[in-house]
């Protein structure tokens, strides 16, 4: 049994409770899912179960926690590690090793299992959770719904009777969430106490027992999931929880722009060797509209964008921007992609400095504030970039790329790991970036995403485009039967 | 990862020692030929441990040195071949340590590595820092690339002639992502792998057995012998060789 009997918690260094009076009871066996908006406080829930909290984030604690026997703040992590596994949201980063096998391992490593015992838990983990063809494989050659499959059978492995789960699908694409579904179904088959942290609740649906709403670090309420069902869309937007039925938000028929310019390729493709990884004859992409690459993962949709962007080498064939010609160092030039890891595009040490980087001309003062106010982060003009928040980071990136007058403008994954709210903000932004002579396209596993801010849908599948089509009433079902898993590939 | 049956297997502890002495050894000689029988000794090593094409390689890289640096030898008075020599012998000082080092990385599990250092009974934290260290480098690989394009992006490409102009700037713009990359990346894994029992104070096992076998005590024997003579040459104040 998990019990947290009136916790408040503050970070040190920080002025405010992060918690607040916190209870919560979690029964043997039960699957709670905490839900609110990033930065309620439910990430900092998983925390003081499995005792990252004091080891790894220390702060102050009042109130009793109890997991099972123990009190997970005062018991070293190994300890609590036997009884408690966590699985987190980024799957690049929660891997020790290389190799799947020995990664499955590691746990049972640690606690200085005997090798046999070790073998025969693996096996049985591999064969229990359905991956024995991933068995001996690098990890860094896996798709992220496979890595968190491995990252689950980790844990099953050492056998803890709890398992904290923080934001397990938010780098994954639709299928790999279902997978996702499948190791949690098998998981309260056998009577494992489970804690999810979660925007998303469409696939917890028959695994959650309740949903513990939460907004400034307190907890407001339980809600079983046919009440998450029944809510409306304004509540979504104000609760930041992702809707339970994905296909029932409206569509935003907003017109683009009128445009004449358009890009057009002709026998644009990329091979290594033999290997054909992209090859399209001919396609037009007409400027103003945003268009959402999506596809199953490795289809090739970021070699398509990196592609465009003029950025892999060996890419042959033309590619035309209004009937001219652009080579790929003009096309770098011209493109930019706003990174799903936007800490690799910030170089400088203030807002405004890394807005006017690599701009061609030193003098746009004017320009600069304008685009700093379309952006909304005037206010942030002389901070440090890696001291702001993830959706501001992304709002710098998206300035610099405005400012450098950029007519290909690629989004990377915009939304993983975002609640409601911040997605639809995004989508907002992104709208409000179309215009007459600029290009717009969004890789993204992103539903809703792609029903509020896109314009036609580009399905990438084994390196061609499967389809393309304007995103209307009547081409929705198609946009639907792909993440039914029914597309023709 | 999967390693061939062809070649053997040397426990973590020994890579390790080897890395160690074969750079002291390197230090404690100065002819050209004394530093080429060491750089032979690694590459046979690390040959014979799974690595035949690491080996070439830096013997290769050795090779051109030694040879740049017989042209500039005889030229140090005009200030570039003086820089290009000193730049040589850097670099060749350097060499074992690379090549040694790109083995440990390449064929070494994690996991084996860390059972050989709680083998060792070193402190704690020494292994979870010095092994979270060790996870890091595949990623640093991944993190490097995604840098350069975003660079290129916002055309500040490094390019030779952005390397010569700028050094100072250039260099800013790749470390500054790459640390906060890897610092966020080395916090989380270590913070994961302490979920998962990396600071269990009881003795660590491994899948796979980690134990010396008659390779690994006829190498360090081997490695340990030449260093103990040199030393005692050094000792005795002998001819250096």
């Amino acid at each position: 049994m998990i019990e947290l009997k009136n916790v408040t918690f503050r970070y040190s260094g920080q002025k405010t409770d992060t918690l607040s009076d916190c209870s919560l009871t979690v029964q043997d066996g039960e699957c709670v899912l905490l839900c609110g908006k990033s930065g309620c406080g439910k990430t900092t829930v998983t925390r003081l179960l499995n005792g990252m909290i004091p080891e790894f984030y220390d702060g102050d604690v009042k109130g009793t926690v109890t997991v099972g026997d123990i009190d997970p703040t005062d018991v070293p992590m190994y300890e609590i590690s036997k009884r408690v596994g966590t699985v987190f949201q980024n799957p690049r980063t929660q891997f020790y090793t290389v190799n799947t096998t020995s990664e499955i391992a590691f746990g049972c490593e640690n606690h200085g299992f005997p090798p046999e015992i070790i073998r025969k838990r693996v096996d049985d983990a591999a064969e229990k959770l359905n991956l024995s063809p991933l068995l001996d494989r690098n990890i860094f050659n896996l798709s992220g719904g496979e890595k968190q499959k491995i990252a689950f059978a980790g844990i099953y492995v050492v056998d803890p009777d709890i398992y904290i789960l923080d934001e397990p699908s938010s780098n994954l694409d639709y299928f790999a969430i279902r997978e996702l579904r499948g190791v949690l179904l098998f998981l309260k088959s056998i009577g494992k106490t489970i804690v999810i942290a979660e925007h998303r609740v469409w696939y917890l649906e028959g695994i959650a027992d309740r949903a513990v709403y939460m907004e400034n670090g307190r907890i407001m309420q339980d809600y079983t999931l046919q009440e998450l069902h029944k809510m409306t869309l304004n509540w979504h937007m104000l609760t930041g929880i992702r809707p339970v039925e994905p296909a029932l938000l409206p569509l935003q028929c907003h017109p683009p722009a009128a445009s004449d310019e358009q890009m057009e390729l002709s026998h644009f493709s990329l091979s290594y060797g033999k290997h054909n990884v992209l090859n399209i004859p001919q396609a037009v992409f007409p400027a103003g509209q945003i268009f959402a690459v999506i596809g199953k993962n490795g289809a090739g949709k970021s070699t398509f964008v990196s592609a465009l962007c003029g950025l892999l080498k060996h890419q042959r064939g033309k590619l035309m921007l209004g009937g001219k010609a652009y080579g790929r160092s003009a096309r770098i030039a011209m493109s930019y992609i706003v990174m799903q890891e936007v800490n690799h595009q910030l170089f400088t040490d203030s807002v405004a400095e890394e807005v006017l980087l690599g701009a061609q001309d030193e003098c746009g003062g004017k320009e600069l504030a304008g685009i700093l106010e379309q952006l909304d982060i005037s206010a942030l003009r002389d901070r440090h970039p890696m001291t702001l928040s993830g959706g501001q980071k992304q709002r710098v990136a998206i300035a610099s790329a405005l400012f450098c007058k950029k007519k290909i403008l690629i989004f990377d994954e915009p939304t993983s790991g975002m609640d409601f709210t911040h997605m639809m903000q995004t989508a907002e932004l992104l709208r409000s970036l179309r215009s007459k002579d600029r290009y717009i396209f969004v890789i993204t596993h992103d539903y809703e995403l792609i029903l509020s801010a896109c314009d036609a849908v580009v399905r990438i599948g084994d390196g061609q485009i499967a389809e393309q089509y304007p995103l209307n009433e009547n081409n929705l079902q198609r946009l639907r039967d792909f993440y039914a898993g029914r597309g023709t590939d | 990862m999967k390693q061939s049956e062809r070649f053997l297997k040397f426990d973590p502890r020994t890579k390790l020692l080897l890395l160690l002495e074969l750079d002291v050894l390197l230090f404690l000689g100065r002819s050209l030929f004394y530093e080429t029988a060491v750089l032979l000794f690694c590459g046979i090593v690390v040959t014979i441990g799974g690595k035949p094409e690491t080996a070439l390689k830096y013997l290769a890289v050795f090779g051109i040195m030694a040879a740049v640096q017989q042209i500039a030898d005889k030229r140090t008075e005009q200030f570039f071949f003086f820089l290009l020599y000193f730049l040589c012998v850097c670099v060749r000082k350097l060499l074992p340590c690379l090549m040694l080092g790109k083995w440990l990385i390449d064929t070494t599990p994690v996991s084996a590595y860390t059972a050989a250092m709680w083998k060792m009974k070193l402190p704690r934290s020494v292994i979870v820092t010095s092994s979270v260290i060790f996870r890091c480098f595949p990623t640093i690989r991944e993190e490097w690339n995604a840098i350069r394009n975003a660079m290129k992006l916002r055309g500040i490409g490094i390019s030779l002639r952005a390397v010569l102009c700028s050094p100072l700037k250039t260099m800013e713009y790749v470390f500054v992502p790459m640390f906060i990359s890897v610092l966020n990346i080395s916090d989380e894994l270590a913070a994961a792998a302490c979920c998962r029992g990396l600071d269990d104070p009881c003795q660590h096992t491994c899948m796979e057995p980690v134990q010396f076998r008659i390779c690994d005590y006829l190498v360090t024997a081997a490695a340990t012998g030449w260093l103990a003579v040199m030393c005692m040459l050094h000792l005795k104040g002998g001819v250096s060789p």
